[in-house]
C-alpha cells in the first residue's frame, strides 16, 4: 500500500514537471471535492485543463490509460465541473489524462492524453 | 341393358365384346344389374372393376349419368343403335358407348388428321391448311383435341367451315387441355366431340392410346403430319393400318427428330402426302378447282399483290426460313422494302414467321 | 444573421440548410442538432480534425443548430460548412455575405467531393449566392449557366479567401462540345439484322418502345445498345436535366451529349429502379431519362416491379411519397425489352430444337401481358444467325449509326414542327383522340387497314399502335400522307407478328 502511494506521488510530481515544460500553466493540485478527487489542475492557451494522472509498472496487465474507465470518466466530470463552478470559471475546460510508465530499469516515461471525452460524452 | 353397357363401360376394361359374352353365357342383364354374384362370375368379372361395378350400382349412378347427360346435352350412342358408327365395328374391341357434345357425328367421308404436341410452324400450317381443303371439299376432319397438329387441323377445319370431331381421351366435358375450351366449343357448333369416358373423368395418360383407336376406326383414311418416333399418333397410324385404313404421311426435313416418326411411316408403306390440293381431291372425289380457297388466305379483292409482294413470295416459295436479309440480298431490296412486303403477306396469310425473324413461304392452294 | 449556409438534398432538389453556431464554456463538447443523421453527427470529428490540422483548437461547448428543424439533414456534405460556421464564431474567418458551402472534409483539412453539386449549383443561382465547391466536383458544376462558384482543394484556401489573405479559383463556365461521341456499339459492327436495325431506326424516329424477341445470342443487347448512338444527341436542356440526375446520385460525367443506357436486372429490387429508400435516391430509371431503358428477359421480372414502371413510362416521371412530403424524379425513357421465344429460348430456332412442352411454352407466351406490353409500339424477331449466314457479311460494312442518325433527326424535325403546337413532341407521344384526328388515311389505306385488322385479329390498341408506327415510317420516308405502303410495313412489327406460329 505505501509502494502505491509513494509511486502515486513521484508521479504526479513527474507529471507537474512535464506539463510546466510543455506550456501548462499549474492552477492546483491534489483538489478535494465532496464527489472526488481532482489530481491537477492547469490552464492552456485558455482553456482549463483537469489532469488525470496514472502511474503503472510495466509488466502489469494494462496500460495506465486503460485504467480510466467510464464510472471513472463521469466522475472526473462530475468533479471538474464542480471545480470550474467553485472558481467561478465560465470558459472552456476539458480533461487530460497524464500517463507515467516505469520500466523494468526503473525509468518514468509519461505520455499525455489529450481531451479525453471526445467522443465518448455525448452532450 | 343400356344401363348395363353404361355401367359396365363406367368400371373400365369392357367393351363391346362383354355384349357377345353376356348373350353366348345366356347372363341376363337384370341379373346383371343387380349385381348377383353369380352373372358377375359367369360374366367374368372379377377383381378391381367388380368392385367399381357394385359400387357404382348400389350408389345409383346410373341415373344420375344419364340426368347429367340430358342435362349438358350429350347424347349416348350405344353399340347396335343405328346411329352407332359402323366403321367402329372394325376394331376388335370397339367401345360400349359413345358421349357425344355437339352437333352429330358428320356422316359420309371422314379423315383423321393426327401429329405431334410440339410440332413446328411448317406442321401445323400444313396441318391447319389440309384440314381447311378438306372442309372446303366437304370431308369431316377427326383429331385428338390435343396441342400442336391436333388443334392446327380442328382450326382449320373450323376457319373454313368445316365439321371435324374431336375425340376426347377424358369425359366430353372436360376441355383438356383447357387453352382449347374455345376451340372446342366452335366445334360443337358443327361438328362433335366424342369420347366413350364417363362424365368427369380427368386427364390420365393410360386413357389417350385407348382413345387413339377410336380415332383410327372413325375415319376412312389417317394423315399424320409431324410425328417423332414414339409417339401417339404413330400409334394411331399403326391401329389404322391394323383395321384396314389408308395411312399417309407428311414428309419432313431428314435431320429433325420430330417427323422421324412421320418419316418412318413412309418407308414403311404410308402414302407421301405431298400435294394438299391433289389429296383432298382424292378423298372428295372433286375436282381442286371447285374448292374454295382457304378461309383467310390470299389477298384482298381490291389489293391484288403488288411486284415487290410477289417476289419475296417467289423467293420464300424457292426455301423457307430466311431472314430478312437473306431475302433482301435475294431480292435486291432494301430492308424496309421486304418488311413492307412481309407485313402485308403475313397479314394475307401468305408468309409466315417460322422462327424468331425467319420467314417461310404457307402451304399455297392449288392453282 | 446567417451568412453561412449548407445544403441537404431532398430527391434532386437541393434544400438551403442555414449553419449557426455558439460556442460557450464548459467541457469540450460539440453537438449538432436539426435532425442531422448519423453522417451529419460524425462530421463533429472530421470538422475538428481538419480545424487542428490548421492548427485551430476548438475548446468549449460548441452547439451547431442546422436549420430549418424539422427537414431531415443527411450526408457529409455538411462538413465544410460546419467547419466555416465554428472558425466564424471563433473569430478565426469572416464571411460578409451569404454563401453556399459544400464539402467533405478528410481529417487532413483536404476537400473531398461529394453528391449533389449541381442540386446545389441551381439552388445558388435562384438564391443569387456564391457557391463553394470541392474542386472534385468543379466539372460538373462549370456546366450550369449563372452561378458564381469557387472551387476549394484545402480548408486552408479557403479560410485564407475568407479572411481576404488570397484567393480561390473561380470556376470558368464551360460549354460541353457540339460534337457527336463515338458510338459503341455501331451500327456497322452488328452483321445482319436488317428487320431490327430498321425497327430500332423507326423506334428512334418516333420514341417508339421495342420488344425484341429472340434466342439466346441472337445479339439483343448488342442491338439495344446501339439505339442509344442513333438517337439525337441530348439538347442543352435535356443535358441539364440528365446532369442533375447523375450529380445528385454521384455518378462521374462522361460525354454529355450521349443519351444515357441503362439496363436493368430482374432481380433488382424496385427501390434500386424506381429511387426512393431512406435518402430518396433516385432509380435506374431515373438514371436512364431522356434515353434507354433496357429491361433484358423481362418474362423474369416480378410483376409489383413492372406494375410499379407503369406510371413513369406513363407520365415520364415517377413520385415517391414520404410523411414529410414527396418528391419527384424525371423518368421519361424509351423502353426496350427483350425476351425469348420459349422458355428454353429455342423455338423456331433452325438448328437447335426446342425442349419445352406446349404448356410451358403457353404458359411463358401469357406471362407476356400488363403494364409494360401495353407500351410497346414494335414487335420484332431477331434470328439467330447461322455460321454460314455470318461468313456471309464478313468483310461487308453496313451503315454507319452516323448514317441512321441523320435519317432519324430529319423524322424528328419533321415530327416536332407537326406536334409543338399541340404540345407533343413525337408520334408516339401522340393519344388516342389526338390520333384518330390528325392522322388521317387516303381511302385506299383506310380499306386495307380494315380488311387487315380483322384477318390478323388486331384490337384496337393494336391499330393505334400500327397508325403511329406507319406515321413514324413516312416521316423517315419525307412523305406527307400516310399511304398503304406505309401501313404495310408497319403491320411487319404489329403485336402478335412476333410469334405467331405456335397459334
Amino acid at each position: 500500500m505505501a509502494k502505491h502511494n509513494d509511486l502515486g506521488a513521484a508521479g504526479e510530481a513527474l507529471a507537474a514537471r512535464e506539463l510546466s515544460r510543455l506550456g501548462y500553466r499549474l492552477v492546483d493540485s491534489n483538489v478535494r471535492m465532496k464527489m472526488g478527487e481532482l489530481d491537477i489542475v492547469a490552464e492552456e492557451e485558455g482553456e482549463m485543463v483537469v489532469v488525470e494522472v496514472r502511474t503503472r509498472t510495466i509488466g502489469r496487465m494494462l496500460p495506465p490509460e486503460a485504467t480510466v474507465g467510464p464510472s471513472k470518466i463521469r466522475k472526473l466530470v462530475r468533479t471538474g465541473r464542480a471545480y470550474m463552478d467553485r472558481i467561478g470559471w465560465e470558459g472552456p475546460w476539458r480533461i487530460d489524462i497524464a500517463a507515467i510508465t516505469v520500466g523494468p530499469d526503473g525509468k518514468p516515461e509519461l505520455e499525455i492524453f489529450r481531451n479525453i471525452t471526445v467522443g465518448i460524452i455525448e452532450p | 341393358m343400356k344401363k348395363g353397357m353404361l355401367l359396365l363401360n363406367a368400371c373400365g376394361g369392357f367393351d363391346a365384346t362383354i355384349l357377345d359374352v353376356a348373350g353366348d353365357r345366356g347372363i341376363s342383364w337384370e341379373d346383371i344389374l343387380a349385381g348377383s354374384c353369380a352373372a358377375l362370375d359367369r360374366l367374368g368379372m372379377k377383381g378391381a372393376p367388380r368392385e367399381a361395378f357394385l359400387k357404382l350400382v348400389s350408389s345409383g349412378w346410373c341415373e344420375r349419368e344419364i340426368d347429367r347427360c340430358d342435362g349438358m346435352g350429350i347424347g349416348l350412342i350405344f353399340f347396335g343403335d343405328p346411329s352407332f358408327p359402323s366403321m367402329l365395328g372394325d376394331l376388335c374391341d370397339p367401345p360400349l358407348v359413345l358421349y357425344l357434345g355437339g352437333k352429330a357425328l358428320p356422316p359420309g367421308e371422314r379423315v383423321a388428321v393426327v401429329g405431334t404436341r410440339k410440332c413446328t410452324s411448317y406442321g401445323s400450317s400444313c396441318a391447319f391448311d389440309l384440314a381447311s381443303m378438306l372442309a372446303g371439299a366437304g370431308v369431316a376432319v377427326v383429331s385428338g383435341g390435343a396441342w400442336g397438329i391436333d388443334g392446327a387441323a380442328h382450326r382449320g377445319s373450323v376457319a373454313s367451315g368445316g365439321r371435324t370431331v374431336a375425340v376426347m381421351g377424358t369425359g366430353v366435358d372436360i376441355f383438356y387441355p383447357s387453352r382449347h375450351a374455345s376451340l372446342f366449343r366452335e366445334i360443337m357448333e358443327e361438328g362433335a366431340l366424342l369420347g366413350e369416358l364417363p362424365l368427369g373423368t380427368p386427364p390420365r395418360p393410360w386413357q389417350f392410346p385407348r382413345r387413339n383407336r377410336l380415332i383410327a376406326g372413325l375415319c376412312s383414311r389417317c394423315v399424320v403430319v409431324e410425328a417423332p418416333k414414339r409417339s401417339g399418333a404413330v400409334l394411331t397410324a399403326r391401329l389404322a393400318l391394323e383395321v384396314g385404313r389408308e395411312v399417309w404421311a407428311v414428309p419432313g426435313r431428314i435431320t429433325d427428330s420430330v417427323c422421324r416418326g412421320s418419316n418412318a411411316l413412309i418407308s414403311d408403306g404410308a402414302m407421301p402426302l405431298t400435294d394438299i390440293g391433289e389429296f383432298a381431291a382424292l378423298v372428295s372425289g372433286r375436282q381442286g378447282e371447285l374448292f374454295p380457297p382457304i378461309q383467310g388466305q390470299g389477298a384482298p379483292a381490291n389489293f391484288p399483290l403488288a411486284p415487290d409482294e410477289t417476289e419475296v413470295l417467289r423467293i420464300l416459295g424457292e426455301k423457307g426460313d430466311l431472314t430478312v436479309d437473306n431475302i433482301a440480298t435475294e431480292g435486291k431490296m432494301s430492308a424496309a422494302a421486304v418488311l413492307r412486303a412481309l407485313g402485308a403477306l403475313s397479314a394475307y396469310g401468305l408468309a409466315v414467321s417460322s422462327g424468331p425473324g425467319r420467314w417461310s413461304a404457307r402451304v399455297r392452294t392449288r392453282a | 444573421m446567417n451568412r453561412v449556409n449548407g445544403v441537404t438534398l431532398r430527391g434532386i432538389e437541393a434544400l438551403k440548410v442555414e449553419v449557426e453556431v455558439e460556442m460557450t464554456g464548459g467541457l469540450f463538447a460539440i453537438s449538432v442538432v436539426g435532425l442531422p443523421d448519423a453522417t451529419v453527427k460524425e462530421a463533429r470529428e472530421r470538422v475538428r480534425a481538419a480545424l487542428r490540422s490548421l492548427g485551430l483548437s476548438v475548446k468549449g461547448r460548441v452547439a451547431v443548430n442546422l436549420a430549418p428543424a424539422d427537414i431531415p439533414k443527411e450526408g457529409a456534405l455538411i462538413d465544410l460548412p460546419i467547419a466555416v460556421g465554428i472558425a466564424h464564431a471563433m473569430g478565426e474567418v469572416r464571411v460578409t455575405e451569404p454563401a453556399i458551402f459544400m464539402g467533405e472534409l478528410a481529417l487532413d483539412g483536404r476537400v473531398r467531393r461529394i453528391r449533389g453539386a449541381v442540386p446545389a449549383a441551381l439552388l445558388a443561382r435562384k438564391l443569387g449566392f456564391p457557391l463553394f465547391i470541392p474542386e472534385g466536383n468543379a466539372r460538373e458544376v462549370s456546366l450550369v449557366k449563372g452561378v458564381t462558384a469557387w472551387k476549394v482543394g484545402h480548408i486552408r484556401q479557403l479560410f485564407a479567401h475568407l479572411k481576404g489573405a488570397a484567393q480561390l479559383q473561380a470556376l470558368e463556365p464551360r460549354e460541353e462540345a457540339e460534337e457527336n461521341p463515338d458510338p459503341d456499339p455501331d451500327f456497322s459492327d452488328i452483321k445482319g439484322q436488317a428487320a431490327a436495325k430498321r425497327a430500332l431506326e423507326i423506334a428512334a424516329a418516333g420514341h417508339h418502345n421495342v420488344l425484341l424477341t429472340g434466342s439466346p445470342g441472337s445479339g439483343k443487347t448488342l442491338l439495344a445498345r446501339a439505339l442509344k448512338d442513333i438517337l439525337p444527341p441530348l439538347s442543352d436542356e435535356e443535358m441539364m436535366e440528365v446532369l442533375l440526375v447523375r450529380s445528385t446520385v454521384g455518378l462521374p460525367l462522361d460525354s454529355s451529349r450521349h443519351r444515357p443506357f441503362r439496363a436493368i436486372h430482374h432481380t433488382s429490387s424496385t427501390i434500386s429502379v424506381c429511387g426512393g429508400g431512406t435518402n430518396l435516391r433516385p432509380g435506374e430509371i431515373s438514371l436512364a431519362h431522356r434515353g434507354v431503358l433496357f429491361l433484358d428477359e423481362f418474362t423474369e421480372f416480378r410483376r409489383d416491379l413492372l406494375e410499379s414502371l407503369r406510371q413513369p413510362l406513363e407520365d415520364g416521371f415517377i413520385s415517391v411519397s414520404r410523411a414529410s412530403g414527396s418528391v419527384t424524379y424525371p423518368a421519361r425513357v424509351l423502353l426496350v425489352a427483350a425476351c425469348n421465344p420459349c422458355p428454353c429460348g429455342f423455338l423456331g430456332d433452325p438448328r437447335e430444337p426446342c425442349r419445352c412442352a406446349p404448356s410451358a411454352v403457353d404458359r411463358y407466351r401469357r406471362k407476356m401481358s400488363g403494364p409494360i406490353l401495353d407500351r410497346i409500339d414494335l414487335y420484332v424477331t431477331v434470328p439467330r444467325l447461322t455460321p454460314d449466314e455470318l461468313v456471309r457479311f464478313e468483310g461487308q460494312t453496313g451503315e454507319c449509326s452516323a448514317g441512321v442518325r441523320e435519317r432519324v433527326l430529319r423524322a424528328r424535325k419533321i415530327q416536332w414542327e407537326r406536334w409543338n403546337p399541340l404540345g407533343f413532341q413525337c408520334n408516339a407521344e401522340l393519344p388516342e383522340r389526338a390520333l384518330r384526328k390528325q392522322v388521317k388515311l387516303d381511302p385506299d389505306g383506310r380499306r386495307f387497314l380494315k380488311d387487315v385488322a380483322g384477318r390478323v385479329h388486331l384490337s384496337g390498341r393494336g391499330i393505334s399502335r400500327v397508325l403511329k408506327v406507319a406515321r413514324t415510317i413516312a416521316d423517315l420516308a419525307g412523305d406527307e400522307g400516310l399511304t398503304t405502303v406505309h401501313l404495310a410495313e408497319a403491320l411487319a412489327f404489329r403485336e402478335g407478328s412476333d410469334l405467331p406460329w405456335n397459334r
